[in-house]
């Protein structure tokens, strides 16, 4: 069932879109980091607003003020350049933020690429800049595909776009169409049986070029991922050469077009079973991770700080860690549900081929790792995705997926 | 949330009390389900229950005498070996309590009672913890004792009928003691199938109650501890080599008695054991079907109970059974190229 905790009970997974941490005194400061040897237009003491262009350049190099404060410091490191911002919770936008001057339907498609550049809009699954991702496919492609689907279901939230945000969305669609010169989108979500997708279906409906197609147990089954094979089955062969964003491209161009904010906002999924309010919020970006942890509290001694979802994530690797473009969660796991490798033998139940979707046989590869020279036999192995089931499954707690990654780096 | 003063840990102050995390890289994925090896043993033991019971009741006390020494000397050889060995002990993941349940099982009660504690040494110490423990032995260790003790048991006990209880806990039950507890009981001159379901016929303690093993091997396969190739396939092939002589007019009673209820215990509990059976499913009914010929063929040819023999044979080969069928996949992925094809479209594509 959508919303609740269906993977793994242990860890619920918020299920709507619960506060916006943008406006208001939440959080305290934020961290930005501009592209080393960029001249930084800002020095401490300087008030700035939301959007504000805080270092040189144009399109990718540019760095925006994503709150409205004071900047309390600029440091110069050898990596990069950290601008502070202290927060003063007035949430007072840039004045030169404005509307795109022309009508949608005035635009062209260089309009739009030009937008989405300034405004440093990029996707979140693949950290892509929409612009140069509209520049490569903006002639012949029949149809836009949005993916609602998500990586995993440790990350509800572009199923939670396709419900909640669902004009903003459409809106996002329609000038991503203008931009890539389709004639027609799809939307793919996890199936609406629920009803909570009637509101979207409606407004797709108004639309007219938009469908949305409900892909079952969508949300919840993992891995899952919207393949060629899906598109094409869910749209019974019609999308033709097609492109896929993600929800949050569309909603992010959407608001740079409307009123030229640019990318300054993530929203992201605080979860885990260490949490104590589990919730998707929305930051301004540069919001330190730590800061997140103390918005939701926790219960519990955490054991693994994860950015990300606690299959493909990443360990957290610092206490200055910031939210990006790309930090699509947090999970913090407690010792209890927390994967420990352990030495133990494989007692060879079979789990793990059972599980894996793509045919990999890691109960052998696990064997093999232990050699030191490119295996006779793959089993599978260049079929891995590293998914992560098969640890997820081991009752031995092996660490299938880093003995996986060594035999593929030999093969 | 402070950051204290090394840079590698850092405590957090929320609501209730402090927390310290120290940043580390771990590996992916970061979450673990909740399979454990102790789960999987738990549900073994959990079905043996019923039958361990309906031992008792069938057979008398000395039926649970002898199951709680096979499983205590396990566990206690387990112990004495890790801490000598200097091993984390391996204890808590109850490998070793199903091993002794499972091995005590196959005895006849009339067993002296050091035989199970043998059967336990060599079954942990011998055949599991000297081939480096769970995991990297090549036979089923309860399995592979008792056919090395198959000679002992036969000479020192006599396989009595379900019903005529022994109650005494004496080390060694002498020939009389016996002779006096058979002699009270009148068995019937021919067993029934309803007999042969629930267990009231004659054999070793554990694998008479055809219904309880059933139960148990359903239980097992819903929990997904064992699958269901091994025990249907064995199973299947054993019982078929039973009745087809029955479709010629032979008498089968004799080897319903000596066969039925060895051949599924073991068929459940035995050759299912994950170590020693192969992983991909073809292999797992390949390898069933060997252990079922090649008990039913001991059975036909030397009249002995071929289970404790033929699993222990078929471990050997399961191995090379998986090589086998990863080979002749693989083959089949490469050449018609069709089932590969449809792996890579299931390939996640991000974009175009
Ligand atoms: S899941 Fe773990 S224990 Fe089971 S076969 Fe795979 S590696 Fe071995
Ligand atoms: S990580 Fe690789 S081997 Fe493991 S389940 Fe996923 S795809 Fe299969």
């Amino acid at each position: 069932m959508y919303g609740s905790s269906y993977f793994d009970d242990r860890i619920s997974v918020p299920e709507s879109l619960t506060m916006d941490l943008t406006k208001g005194e939440a959080i305290g400061t934020v961290l930005i980091s501009a592209e080393c040897g960029r001249a930084v237009l800002v020095k401490a003491g300087d008030p700035v607003f939301i959007g504000q262009k805080l270092s040189e350049g144009d399109n990718e190099e540019a760095v925006f003020a994503s709150l409205s404060g004071t900047v309390t410091s600029v440091t110069v490191s050898d990596k990069a350049t950290y601008i502070e911002i202290k927060n003063d919770g007035v949430g007072k936008t840039d004045p030169e933020c404005a509307p795109f001057g022309k009508k949608l339907k005035d635009s062209t498609p260089e309009d739009i690429i030009g937008i989405a550049g300034r405004a440093g809009i990029r996707e979140c699954m693949t950290g892509e800049y929409l612009h140069r991702k509209l520049r490569g496919i903006s002639s012949g492609t029949d149809s836009i595909v949005i993916d609602c689907i998500g990586k995993n279901p440790f990350l509800p939230i572009p199923g939670i776009i396709a419900r909640e945000r669902s004009a903003s969305l459409i809106n996002g669609i329609k000038i991503l169409i203008v931009a890539t010169g389709a004639r027609k989108a799809y939307i793919i979500a996890g199936d609406g049986s629920d009803r909570m997708l009637d509101h979207l279906k409606e407004l797709a409906g108004r639309a007219g070029f938009v469908r949305v197609l409900e892909q079952k147990n969508g949300m919840t089954e993992y891995p899952h991922a919207v393949t060629d094979k899906m598109i094409r089955k869910l749209t019974s062969d019609s999308a033709g050469r097609y492109a896929v964003f993600g929800p949050e491209a569309c909603l992010d161009i959407y608001k740079a077009f409307s009123s030229g904010i640019p990318c300054v906002s993530k929203s992201l999924t605080v979860g885990g079973d260490c949490v104590k309010r589990a919730s998707n919020i929305t930051v301004p970006l540069g919001t330190r991770i730590k800061e997140l942890l103390k918005i939701s509290g926790l219960n519990k001694k955490p054991s693994r700080i994860i950015v990300g979802d606690p299959l493909t994530g990443r360990s957290m690797t610092g206490p200055d860690e910031t939210v990006t473009i790309a930090t699509e969660a947090v999970y913090i796991l407690s010792d209890e549900v927390s994967f420990a490798s352990t030495p133990g033998a494989c007692i060879r139940c079979g789990k793990c081929a059972d599980i894996c979707a793509n045919g990999v046989i890691p109960v052998y590869i696990v064997r093999q790792a232990a050699h030191d020279r490119p295996p006779l036999i793959t089993y599978g192995a260049e079929n891995c995705t590293e998914c992560g089931m098969c640890s997820y499954v081991c009752p031995c707690g092996i660490d299938i997926v880093g003995k996986i990654r060594r035999v593929k780096e030999r093969l | 949330m402070d950051i204290s003063g090394s840079s590698s840990s850092k405590s957090n102050s929320t609501g209730q009390g402090r927390f310290t995390y120290v940043f580390r890289r771990y590996s992916r994925p970061f979450i673990k389900g909740t399979e454990s090896v102790r789960g999987m043993m738990l549900d073994v033991i959990l079905a043996l229950i019923p039958v361990v019971a309906w031992s008792v009741f069938s057979f008398g006390w000395r039926a649970l005498a002898i199951v709680a020494v096979s499983s205590l000397c396990s566990v206690f050889f387990e112990l004495i070996y890790c801490r000598i060995s200097r091993k984390k002990s391996s204890v808590s993941d109850l490998s070793a309590v199903v091993s002794g349940l499972i091995f005590g099982l196959t005895l006849p009660v009339t067993v002296p009672l050091w035989l199970p504690a043998a059967g336990a040494f060599m079954s942990v110490v011998v055949f599991k913890q000297l081939f480096g423990g769970i995991g990297k032995n090549v036979i089923n260790p309860a399995l592979c004792a008792r056919a090395l003790l198959y000679p002992a048991v036969s000479l020192l006990s006599v396989v009595t009928p379900a019903g005529c209880r022994f109650n005494s806990v004496a080390p060694v039950l002498s020939k009389e003691a016996v002779a006096s507890v058979l002699g009270s009981y009148e068995p019937p001159s021919v067993y029934r199938a309803v007999d042969y379901i629930t267990g009231n016929t004659e054999g070793t303690i554990g694998e008479i109650s055809v219904i309880l093993i059933i139960a148990a091997a359903l239980f097992l396969c819903l929990r997904k501890t064992v699958s269901w190739h091994v025990p249907a396939a064995c199973a299947g092939t054993g019982l078929l080599l039973i009745f087809i002589p029955a479709l010629f007019g032979f008498d089968i009673n004799e080897a319903l008695t000596a066969v039925l209820g060895t051949l599924l215990f073991n068929a459940v509990f035995s050759a299912t054991d994950p170590v020693t059976s192969p992983v991909i499913p073809a292999g797992k009914l390949v390898y069933g079907a060997g252990c079922g010929i090649i008990a039913m063929a001991l059975f036909l040819i030397f009249r002995i109970s071929g289970m404790y023999i033929a699993v222990p044979v078929m471990n050997l080969l399961s191995k090379p059974i998986d090589r086998f069928f990863i080979m002749v996949q693989n083959k089949k992925h490469t050449q018609g190229g069709l089932k590969r094809e449809n792996r890579l479209e299931n390939r996640e594509i991000t974009n175009i």
